[in-house]
């Protein structure tokens, strides 16, 4: 039997993709009265202590939770906010997500191509590859050029 | 998963570095004032905590914010207020807030100050309304002085007259367009004034800007509510009341915000607007069409006094009235979207063109259908039905004309509070009016002016004619000094063409002298006085606060660049009733301040006092008590007299009173008690160099 959606996890980071999947998972939040929570993550570099504090990074993830939870507020969707410090955001999703009993990651995903052909981006690879729990990517539309480039 | 024994504790902070408050953060404890064990705070409320991934070694850090929904960091050592920070606390403030918010809207940042600028479009509307209005009575106050020469052809010098006064509000628009790229950051008359003329004529410019837009106020409401009642006769006992209902409704609008009152009152402006372009242009197309009126207005009646030169004035003087409202526009310039001064600079010259066309087209309409005023018409009325007829488009041009009339006082509304604003950033008026509201408009400038012109129209119990002798009085002073002020400001600055924008500048001033002479001549008696008087104690009223705001300054000037080394030396005195929960916590919290503590127990019974004495050693060996026997049961006034005589002893020291306070649980219990520590916190408080300090303890029933 399917596990009950509670908890909806939602990374961002101040990419245009934000929007859309939080639109996404508050739209699904609504049907199964699940919490949203939004996670923005800051990798912190090797040559640096995990804990190391980052005021700047966390400065700007501040400003990400708060314009992304505002749109949520104006789609009429509570949201709760988490800010981590990682060595790579895709692993930090996957932890917090177990950590949290998530039932579900809702990612947005930026068109990227690598040697001419489309590729998921590292993050969301991961978190493909290793969250136990389902995962939504929300890729944004290709720019007008690229769609008539690839006969779309 | 980690179990909760097995998860790493939260981190310490960063050793050795500084935190974000510019303080060494640790979890650890220091050495307190008193041997205590003091934490260190974390200012910046966040802390980190590690976390143990799902994979070995796959650590990350969360950092936590339990108080991030009020405080949002945005720099080491800065917090952001929320929102949510500024809800009140209890019930009935929690109702007030909503409420409040029901009527002016959510609160908006600071950083929404950009969002909440004017486009053209809307500050047209906002800032010409006062201007505009002036169309809908310019004229006909023409007409009504040259009517006392009908009979001499004095109508016939309607048109010169209102193409001299349209050459006025030309040379007063181009001086204030000057003035809006001169002065960005807004101020008209009074900044033009003081920044080339001196400190005097500045004062002397806002004190009769200030007095005109409290009269606009009053005139326009009275003048809108005059049409309702006129209209709707059983209306009329209600006068003041309604005027008051719009006065209200105005203040409400405008403490929403700048551009929601824009939103609000654009609408009735620009179908003012159309209305008069419709009757503008029908009526020129029936003139050169030939074709008679719809209605024939009512034959001239009028004296037969001859046409002097004094005559032609009086009615230029009255017509005047039209170019009030111009210099709203270079008050407000810092309103605009950027670029402001260009925006606004164009914004005055649509308001001066379309009003200058406005008035100019209904003279010459009036003069061309022969209209005059009669007792219980007006002139643009008369004109909406040789034109149109009694007809539909006769109702929208009396219906928007009275909705303008009204609409003219949002111009003062935004005015007034500007004006204050600067005012009181120079320390001529009280630092209440520099406080920006929920929505960023000026409140506490909406609010005053609301009730001063409420008050206006209490006093004069609304009627128009009575408020129309006070105005148009200042409007021309501030105007007059202001073009003055321009032809300093060329000279001083000598750019390219100051000589020609020089004396464009003079002749404008000229020619508001002129009109002010007049004004203030013919008016006397009617009730211009009163602004002549008003005018001076105004601008001693500024000096008066001025000259506060700078002794205040002076006495709260530091020479000190940096805190003593050693600290002030306190005397800690608490007043105790009884050794209760209470007064243990103030001893409590008086021992963590300073070692020796004095505890005062004032009593009409000796033997109860010795009791208490010996509850008190046990308690507490090391306060010293005095008792006061109080054979005259007063409390207050001899705990007063013992800390003066005490303090006398060591007069360098700083004086510290610890006074329990209980709170009770219900605001009712508050009656059953005598609040003696209120009393004793009242009466120490002018004390120079007594410290109070309340340490409450909360009741829970």
């Amino acid at each position: 039997m399917e596990p009950k959606l509670k908890h909806i996890l939602v990374p961002v980071e101040g990419a245009s993709t934000d929007h859309e999947s939080v639109m996404l998972a508050c739209g699904l939040a609504k049907k199964e009265k699940a919490e949203i929570l939004l996670l923005y993550v800051i990798e912190v570099r090797r040559n640096l202590p995990i804990d190391a504090e980052m005021s700047e990074e966390i400065e700007r993830g501040e400003v990400v939770l708060e314009r992304v939870q505002r749109f949520a507020d104006k789609i009429g969707c509570r949201v709760s906010t988490d800010l981590l410090q990682a060595r790579e955001a895709g692993a930090a999703i996957v932890n917090e997500a177990v950590e949290r009993d998530v039932q579900l990651i809702v990612m947005g995903v930026p068109y990227h191509e690598k040697f001419g052909e489309y590729c998921v981006e590292p993050r969301a690879q991961y978190v493909l590859e290793h969250a136990g729990c389902r995962v939504i990517l929300a890729r944004e539309p290709l720019p007008l050029g690229q769609a008539v480039a690839n006969g779309r | 998963m980690l179990s909760d024994s097995d998860q790493p504790t939260p981190s310490e902070p960063q050793r050795g570095t500084k935190n974000g408050a510019g303080n060494y953060s640790s979890n650890g404890a220091s050495p307190g004032i008193n041997g205590n064990d003091a934490k260190e705070l974390n200012l910046d409320l966040t802390r980190q905590e590690k976390r143990a991934g799902v994979r070995a070694g796959d650590t990350y850090v969360r950092v936590v914010r339990p108080h991030g929904h009020l405080f949002k960091k945005v720099a080491p050592g800065v917090l952001r207020v929320t929102e949510e920070a500024i809800e009140p606390q209890t019930p009935l403030l929690q109702l007030f807030a909503k409420v409040r918010r029901v009527m002016i809207g959510e609160p908006l940042p600071n950083a929404a100050e950009i969002t909440e600028r004017l486009t053209k479009v809307k500050a047209l509307a906002i800032f010409a309304s006062d201007a505009m209005s002036s169309v809908a009575y310019a004229t006909e106050e023409i007409l009504l002085v040259l009517t006392l020469a009908a009979a001499s052809g004095g109508l016939e010098y309607s048109v010169p007259i209102s193409m001299a006064i349209a050459l006025l509000l030309g040379t007063v628009a181009f001086s204030y367009r000057q003035t809006v790229f001169a002065y960005p950051s807004g101020g008209g008359s009074y900044v033009v004034s003081k920044e080339n003329l001196g400190v005097m004529p500045g004062l002397v410019a806002a004190a009769a800007l200030l007095l005109d837009y409290v009269l606009t106020v009053a005139v326009s409401i009275a003048a809108g509510t005059a049409a309702i009642t006129s209209a709707f006769s059983e209306l009329q006992p209600y006068t003041v009341i309604i005027a008051l209902a719009f006065i209200t409704i105005m203040v409400i609008g405008n403490l929403r915000g700048i551009r929601e009152s824009g939103n609000i009152f654009a609408v009735p402006t620009y179908i003012f607007i159309v209305a008069l372009c419709m009757l503008i242009g029908v009526g020129v197309w029936r003139l050169f069409m030939g074709l008679p009126p719809v209605e024939a207005p009512a034959p001239h009646s009028g004296g037969g006094e001859p046409v002097t030169l004094w005559l032609l004035l009086t009615a230029f003087s009255a017509g005047s009235v039209a170019a009030s409202g111009t210099e709203a526009i270079a008050n407000g310039v810092p309103a605009f979207k950027p670029p402001e001064s260009k925006n606004a600079a164009q914004t005055l010259v649509v308001m001066a063109v379309v009003l200058a066309s406005f008035f100019l087209g209904i003279s010459y309409l009036a003069h061309q259908y022969q209209v005059s005023p009669v007792e219980g018409e007006t002139v643009v009325s008369q004109l909406a039905r040789a034109v149109f007829g009694t007809n539909i488009f006769y109702y929208i041009i009396q219906f928007s004309t009275m909705l303008i009339l009204i609409l003219a006082a949002n111009t003062s509304f935004n005015g007034f509070p500007r004006l204050a604003w600067i005012l009181a950033q120079d320390g001529y008026l009280p630092h209440q009016f520099s406080h920006r509201g929920d929505r960023l408009a000026f409140s506490n400038g909406i609010v005053i002016l609301g009730l001063m012109a409420g008050g206006l129209i209490v006093l004069f119990q609304g009627d128009t004619h009575l408020l129309i002798p006070l105005y148009a009085v200042g409007v021309f002073l501030a105007f007059t000094l202001s073009q003055i002020g321009m032809v300093m400001h060329w000279r001083k600055t000598r750019e390219k063409g100051w000589k020609q924008n020089a004396a464009i500048n003079a002749f404008g001033a000229l020619l508001t002298l002129i009109a002010l002479t007049i004004a203030a001549t013919t008016k006397f008696t009617r009730g211009a006085w009163i602004i002549i008087v008003a005018l001076p104690l105004l601008v001693g009223l500024f000096l008066l606060i001025f000259r506060h705001y700078k002794t205040v300054r002076e006495q709260l000037r530091s020479t000190k660049q940096k805190a003593s080394a050693a600290p002030l030396r306190q005397i800690i005195i608490v007043p105790v009733a009884d050794l209760n929960l209470a007064a243990q916590r103030a001893l409590d919290f008086a021992r963590g301040l300073e070692e020796q503590v004095y505890a005062v127990h004032v009593t009409e019974d000796p033997e109860l006092a010795k009791e208490f004495s010996q509850e008190l050693y046990e308690y507490d060996p090391k306060v010293k008590l005095i008792v006061l026997e109080s054979p005259f049961r007063a409390v207050v006034e001899p705990i007063l007299r013992y800390i003066d005589a005490l303090h006398q002893q060591d007069p360098d020291a700083f004086v510290t009173v610890i006074l329990p306070e209980f709170l009770t649980a219900h605001w009712w219990q508050r009656l059953l008690h005598n609040g003696t520590a209120a009393q004793l916190n009242r009466a120490l408080k002018p004390h120079p160099n007594v410290a109070v300090v309340n340490v409450p303890y909360v009741l829970e029933h």
